[in-house]
């Protein structure tokens, strides 16, 4: 039998876990904004950075409630019960699991994090490729600058 | 009923893991590098040269698409014959590339660039290598995060593209003002073309460089996705030695079991 408590912890964690967004934003959290300066001509790397951001917002969720639910120390089980229902809910919003039955939380938790990590590592293959390629621009302006310095060097020598 | 959502969950993640991206094909990228050839005379080479280099990168873009497209189709009855027919169209893009590459080592204005002529060598070995490597690193990987894959990747092929065809660009109008040059002996021609061969080998290095970086760093995202797909494995892995302690019945872990090698099957 669900009582009220218990669905409170629940709501409580979602509440806080909103509340943390918001003041992200509002305390203009690097994790947000610095993505949108470093990556502006790279729309791929700018929402990679962002569903990174939300990857780390969803699991804060677990820290949340790992929190809240030592106030219920009597009924535990079945206050994880309905926080994980809803959690694995959320995650599905993001497509990262597709149930909601309360016994995946450990799944849906270790799902979460490789997403992370496999985020990091997106975001890495784009930088490396920019690097590549800022190097590869270098190169074109000092080759043009070296083929006008050669040609001027021979054009005077034949006169 | 529980184990089944834990199979519907993960297969999910290891969907259409089994299945090899293939794809094939000419794209669009490399449509801007053959128009410089009417305006120039640098020759018929040359272009050959910079249509060929695009190929390989819009193969890769490819084999980040077909994916997509195979799950779209995943359905219908006639996908087994797609996947053949890609397959075929791949292996013949490659051979083609190939041959284009054999044809125009015979070319004589090609054999003045030997610098060229030996980059472009490492380009085709390279190309060989990874073929295999890329499609099967992406056919690993969930629908989402190919989707990010082939956001990110093709973005920055398409960057990479626009840079590699302002340094042709470049290579063509000089070699164009060299054969142009009235003024200058033919001593001076030939330093200067021995210059500008130099540096062109050096963009092609450039592009095997960033085909085998792309290949690399598919090999390392595939090495994620399969470690998520384990946690799947693990996880069903933990709950079949949970029920075998509690004392389930044989048809009943077997069941499970079957599932388990299902999932299994999956990231194979």
């Amino acid at each position: 039998m669900q009582t009220k408590k218990e669905i409170f912890a629940t709501l409580q964690v979602l509440k806080q876990g909103r509340a943390e967004m918001v003041q992200d934003f509002l305390d203009h959290k690097p994790d947000i904004y610095a993505p949108s300066f470093k990556y502006e001509d790279s729309p791929a790397l700018l929402n990679l950075a962002r569903e990174k951001y939300f990857m780390t917002w969803l699991i804060s969720h677990w820290q949340l409630f790992s929190h809240e639910a030592t106030f219920f120390t009597d009924k535990q089980k079945e206050t994880e019960a309905i926080f994980a229902t809803v959690f694995l809910q959320l995650l599905g919003k993001w497509a990262i699991i597709k149930t909601d039955h309360a016994g995946q939380l450990n799944l849906g938790i270790q799902l979460i994090q490789d997403m992370q990590n496999t985020l990091n590592e997106f975001i890495k293959v784009g930088d490396n490729s920019d690097a590549m390629r800022k190097k590869f621009e270098v190169e074109i302006e000092k080759n043009r600058v070296l083929f006008e310095r050669e040609i001027k060097k021979l054009s005077e020598m034949e006169l | 009923m529980s184990f089944f959502g834990i199979g519907e969950a993960v297969g999910g993640i290891a969907q259409a893991a089994g299945n090899v991206a293939l794809g094939a094909g000419i794209g669009t990228l490399g449509a801007g590098v053959g128009t410089l050839g009417t305006t120039l005379a640098a020759g018929a080479a040359l272009f050959k040269l910079g249509d060929l280099l695009h190929r390989p990168v819009d193969m890769l873009c490819n084999y980040l698409e077909q994916p997509l497209e195979m799950v779209k189709n995943s359905r219908e009855e006639k996908s087994k014959d797609k996947d053949l027919q890609r397959h075929i169209a791949r292996e013949t893009e490659i051979v083609r590339i190939i041959t284009e590459i054999e044809q125009l080592k015979k070319d004589k204005e090609f054999e003045r660039m030997k610098a060229v002529s030996d980059s472009i060598m490492k380009y085709q070995k390279e190309l060989l290598r990874i073929n295999g490597e890329a499609a099967q690193a992406i056919g690993l990987m969930s629908v989402e995060l190919r989707r990010k894959a082939l956001d990110l990747i093709h973005e920055k092929t398409v960057q990479y593209d626009e840079l590699q065809n302002k340094a042709w660009e470049q290579s063509i109008t000089q070699f164009s003002r060299i054969d142009n040059d009235s003024s200058m002996s033919e001593g001076s021609k030939a330093v200067l073309r021995n210059a500008v061969d130099k540096k062109l080998s050096g963009t092609i290095d450039n592009a095997t460089r960033f085909i085998v970086q792309l290949n690399d760093d598919m090999q390392l995202i595939s090495k994620n996705i399969n470690s998520i797909t384990e946690s799947g494995q693990d996880f069903i892995q933990k709950h079949l030695e949970q029920f075998q302690l509690i004392g389930m019945s044989g048809n009943a872990t077997a069941l499970l079991e079957n599932s388990s090698d299902k999932l299994a099957g999956f990231a194979k």
